[in-house]
């Protein structure tokens, strides 16, 4: 047990306060705001990077002209960087809009449901080697149950809103993310079969101990690309995005959402896309341990928390650029295609996976 | 600290649950089982079984809880928000109700409660392995040999003739 | 059962190839971009060409410019306007006023100060009907026949719609004065006409302005950037610093403005060494007026402290010149001429003693005239083949061209600029070396 909390308990206990309590309730507002602050930024500088991504990819330069206090940023393509903070304000200072016809109540509630669940989801996930909220021991089943609450406050904005395309979408999504759980489920099932525990600081020290995962054999690579295509069918994004499909349904549950309630939505959209990152960076790409030690080459200054974060991050990075990569190449999916390739193509695979990595585990 | 956060998890546990029986609407009955299976998780972290919790959230919220929602919105007409449930036959629903919870206390006051200090297991999860496979594995089985027939039965009867 | 394998292995193929493309298009974004970042960059449009020649009949009719110094104030226009855009206000300086409101470039002595000439394009309807009568020449479309005097401009946006009205005539209030305008400036600003000391209308000789040499200023090309650094430029130079504070002043207000750039380094040095004030305009007519025959310097009456006394002395010397006199002439009319309303001190003889030599009159140099560029011809970047390539060069060209760089010049800066760009070829570099040996 090494996590955030229990060692700002410990310096609040230090401190000579003497209330326990007190500490506590100290230590977790503190890491729920830095949580919040991670989301939000996160959420900023992703918008960004996809509208830079995007235009590069389309062969446009994307937002040019804002910056922050008259710095624009680079000079050919990188420039406009205050352009998400400038939209951020934009959005945070417009109308709310409620429709006549809604259930208030469920349409209020329901934004604050998904964004609690990416929030719970954050907590389990550590950034680097005991730079975590809350280290639990069933670390990734925590993840996946957190991770499905979304889905209710999903199904309650659309129903909420009064819309058909809402309400649509909200089926939509429902059905794709309950479904896309399956193969996420199984191919991190994988990994919990080889190293024995669900604790993510467990897996990573397997991962320094014998190899990286995702070379770790055959079906163990498999997994690997199944988590990541359901990956991001989980987080509703290009070519899975039929629940908010621009063209059919406007924009799906998120239709009668406007101002600070859509940028909540906003926010945790980016916030899953983070996490999906992570927890695959963590589980396949050796988490915080250096690239450098795929080739047995252990560097000592390149280890420890802070570097961590660094390889941790820049693994995750890559994983969204692969995401948006994804998302600007590839068009949409039908319904019945995406219900095919997850329950006739990825399950099998995935089920088949199982059965040959516990093969595996036998015979080597 | 713990009896706090004890007390509130029962009490939101405790409200959600009268408002999902006497809450008029529908749909507001389904969100608030959802409150009801959440605080249930967060008793069950009580017990150190942690485990048991993510199970909880991810079958009950992540799973039943959509179905039942899913069956709210379908089976009505989908662009009404007036879902309402009548409340009929109170008398026979209390009664039963009171049964039950006799039966409940009954055996809550007659069972021999294993007393003492908590246990702190470090990790639950090869413990409760272990036990369905070899000392419960026949419940086991003939909960997976039902749960596959619903399956197969739900295909066949939504299948096309 | 093989079906299925073969529909994921084409999946995961096209999959692979589609990665493939769009992670190419992403890498070679610089060479791919399509984008043109409008307001800093455009495109330079060329003429349509439909039949005529361009040379002889305007076809586009972009837009009315007037070239303010050529205006006479005649309101020939005015009245040729079918949905009256044009309103124009002019000063006549009361008879025997000394203020010269200079010369067209047609040699026509303008006899008004045009104070106001305010074309409302928002109204305009591009009939070209104002152009005809025009005696100067001085209104006409851009573009066209007219290209040599003002470039093309097919789009003029601007953030307000009151910027659409071009005011061409802007003097400053001072001219205005100068010109006898001053009831004129008080009904502008809604103010009763101040009282005129009736019983001297004419005592009161308002000393002539030197001109302010614009010369180093307009040799920036962008319209806004100019006017500011012209405003700029007219309080320093008002405020009597010197060429190289001036200069300084100029650049701090542009950099205010977030206009500044390292390309107008060059005018900021030209307008470090350039002379702020010039007695002598480019027009030779003018030298004659001003500089007569004698060579004497009428600035040398300026150190008269007295006003009155410098402004007689002035007149005569005006009225001495005109008449052709030599110095001795002049210099005795004017003392004649201050003798007679008993102003005749020794400063004044001193002044005159000075004035008569012309050995120690210092004698300033005139501008020197900017040597025109041999023209080039832009119609040879005409053979490079690529669209974006050609728009740059072609604006890079004009631009510097507008400086009036040398052809050398020109050439190694659009050469530069296209390098910068990523755009420059063997191949294009031939085409705009030929640029040269063509001119």
């Amino acid at each position: 047990m090494n996590s955030v909390i229990d060692s700002m308990m410990k310096i609040f206990g230090s401190l000579g306060t003497g209330n326990s309590a007190l500490g506590l309730v100290l230590a977790v507002v503190i890491a729920g705001l830095v949580v919040f602050t991670i989301m939000a930024v996160m959420a900023i500088v992703a918008v960004y990077f996809e509208r830079k991504v995007s235009a590069f990819m389309q062969d446009r330069i994307g937002p040019m002209e804002v910056g922050i206090f008259g710095f624009k940023g680079g000079k050919q393509f990188w420039g406009g960087i205050g352009q998400t903070l400038a939209d951020t304000v934009k959005l945070l200072v417009k109308e709310d809009i409620l429709p006549k016809e809604a259930d208030k109540k469920l349409m209020i509630m329901a934004p604050f449901i998904i964004f609690i669940a990416s929030f719970l989801t954050f907590i389990g996930v550590p950034l680097s080697d005991g730079l975590v909220v809350s280290d639990f021991n069933i670390g990734v089943f925590y993840i996946m149950a957190a991770g499905s609450i979304g889905v209710i406050g999903i199904i309650l904005a659309g129903w909420s809103s009064n819309n058909k395309w809402s309400l649509y979408g909200a089926l939509r999504s429902a059905a794709q993310i309950i479904s896309y759980e399956i193969p996420i489920g199984l191919s991190l099932m994988l990994v919990v079969i080889v190293v024995g525990s669900l604790n993510f600081g467990d897996i990573v020290a397997w991962q320094a101990d014998h190899r990286w995962f995702f070379i770790h054999s055959p079906f163990a690579f498999i997994a690997f690309i199944i988590y990541v295509i359901a990956g991001v069918a989980e987080t509703n994004r290009t070519p899975f995005d039929i629940p908010e499909a621009e063209s059919e349904l406007v924009a799906g549950w998120m239709t009668e959402y406007s101002g600070f309630r859509w940028s909540i939505f906003f926010m945790s959209e980016y916030a899953n896309v983070l996490i999906i990152s992570i927890i695959a960076s963590i589980i396949f790409l050796g988490g915080w341990l250096s690239p450098l030690a795929i080739f047995g080459v252990h560097v000592s200054w390149l280890e420890g928390p802070l570097w961590g974060l660094f390889w941790i991050f820049s693994k995750a990075v890559f994983f969204v650029f692969v995401m948006m990569w994804f998302r600007w190449t590839f068009p949409r999916l039908r319904v019945d295609q995406l219900m095919y390739f997850c329950w006739k193509v990825l399950i099998p695979f995935a089920l088949a996976n199982l059965i040959f990595i516990s093969v595996w585990e036998l015979i080597f | 600290m713990a009896e706090v956060a004890f007390i509130i998890i029962a009490a939101i546990t405790l409200a959600s649950a009268f408002f999902v029986v006497f809450s008029s609407n529908l749909m507001y009955s389904g969100v608030a089982l959802f409150f009801t299976l959440f605080g249930v998780a967060g008793l069950y972290v009580f017990l150190y079984a942690d485990f048991l919790a993510a199970t909880q959230i991810m079958v009950y919220v992540g799973g039943i809880m959509v179905l039942i929602l899913f069956g709210i919105m379908l089976t009505n007409k989908i662009a009404s928000t007036d879902l309402r449930q009548a409340n009929r036959g109170r008398f026979m629903a209390g009664l039963s109700a009171f049964i039950l919870f006799l039966l409940i206390s009954a055996i809550a006051v007659t069972t021999q409660w294993h007393t003492g200090s908590p246990q702190f297991l470090d990790t639950t999860v090869a413990k409760l392995g272990m036990m369905i496979l070899y000392q419960y594995l026949l419940p086991f089985e003939v909960a997976s040999i039902l749960l596959l027939a619903a399956l197969i039965g739900a295909a066949l009867l939504s299948r096309k003739k | 059962m093989g079906e299925y394998f073969k529909n994921i292995y084409t999946g995961l193929q096209s999959f692979i190839a589609g990665l493939q493309l769009s992670l190419h298009h992403y890498h070679s974004r610089k060479k791919l971009v399509a984008t043109l970042q409008y307001p800093h960059e455009k495109w330079p449009v060329e003429e349509r060409h439909i039949g005529f020649d361009l040379q002889e009949y305007n076809v586009v009719r972009s837009r009315l410019h007037v070239d303010i110094n050529d205006c006479i104030g005649c309101n020939q226009c005015v009245r040729a306007c079918p949905v009256d855009c044009i309103t124009i206000e002019s000063v006549k300086p009361p008879k025997g006023s000394e203020f010269d409101p200079g010369t067209t470039s047609n040699g026509t002595q303008k006899r008004m100060l045009v104070a106001r000439f305010d074309i409302d394009l928002t109204e305009c309807m591009f009939c070209n009907l104002c152009t005809y009568p025009c005696p100067e020449d001085c209104i006409y479309m851009v573009g066209g026949p007219n290209s040599a005097k003002h470039q093309i401009e097919y789009e003029y946006s601007k953030r307000d719609r009151k910027d659409l009205i071009f005011r061409f005539a802007n003097p400053s209030e001072e001219e205005i004065i100068a010109a006898g305008g001053a009831d004129y400036l008080a009904k502008k600003k809604g103010l009763p006409p101040p009282e005129k000391p009736a019983a001297e209308p004419k005592a009161k000789p308002k000393t002539a302005e030197p001109k302010i040499n614009y010369e180093p200023v307009n040799a920036i090309t962008d319209r806004m950037t100019r006017s500011l650094a012209k405003k700029a430029y007219t309080a320093a130079v008002r405020a009597g610093k010197t060429a190289s504070e001036t200069a300084v002043a100029v650049k701090q207000a542009l950099e205010e403005a977030g206009k500044y750039s390292s390309d107008l380094d060059t005018v900021m040095e030209s307008i470090g060494k350039a002379e702020l004030m010039t007695q002598a305009g480019p027009a030779p007519e003018k030298k004659v007026v001003e500089q007569p025959a004698g060579g004497l310097d009428i600035k040398l009456l300026n150190d008269l402290t007295d006003r009155m006394t410098r402004g007689i002395a002035k007149k005569a010397f005006m009225a001495a010149t005109r008449e052709g006199q030599d110095a001795k002439a002049v210099v005795r009319s004017i003392q004649t001429a201050l003798e007679a309303a008993d102003k005749f001190t020794d400063e004044v003889k001193a002044v005159l003693a000075k004035l008569e030599s012309p050995g120690e009159a210092p004698v300033k140099p005139a501008a020197a005239p900017k040597t025109a560029a041999p023209a080039l011809n832009i119609k040879v970047l005409n053979g490079i083949s690529d669209k974006m390539t050609r728009g740059l060069a072609k604006k890079t060209f004009m631009a510097a061209q507008r400086a009036g760089k040398s052809p050398a010049d020109i050439v190694t800066e659009v050469k530069e600029t296209l390098e910068d760009a990523g755009k420059l070829t063997p191949e294009f570099a031939k085409i705009i070396d030929s640029l040269r040996e063509d001119a």
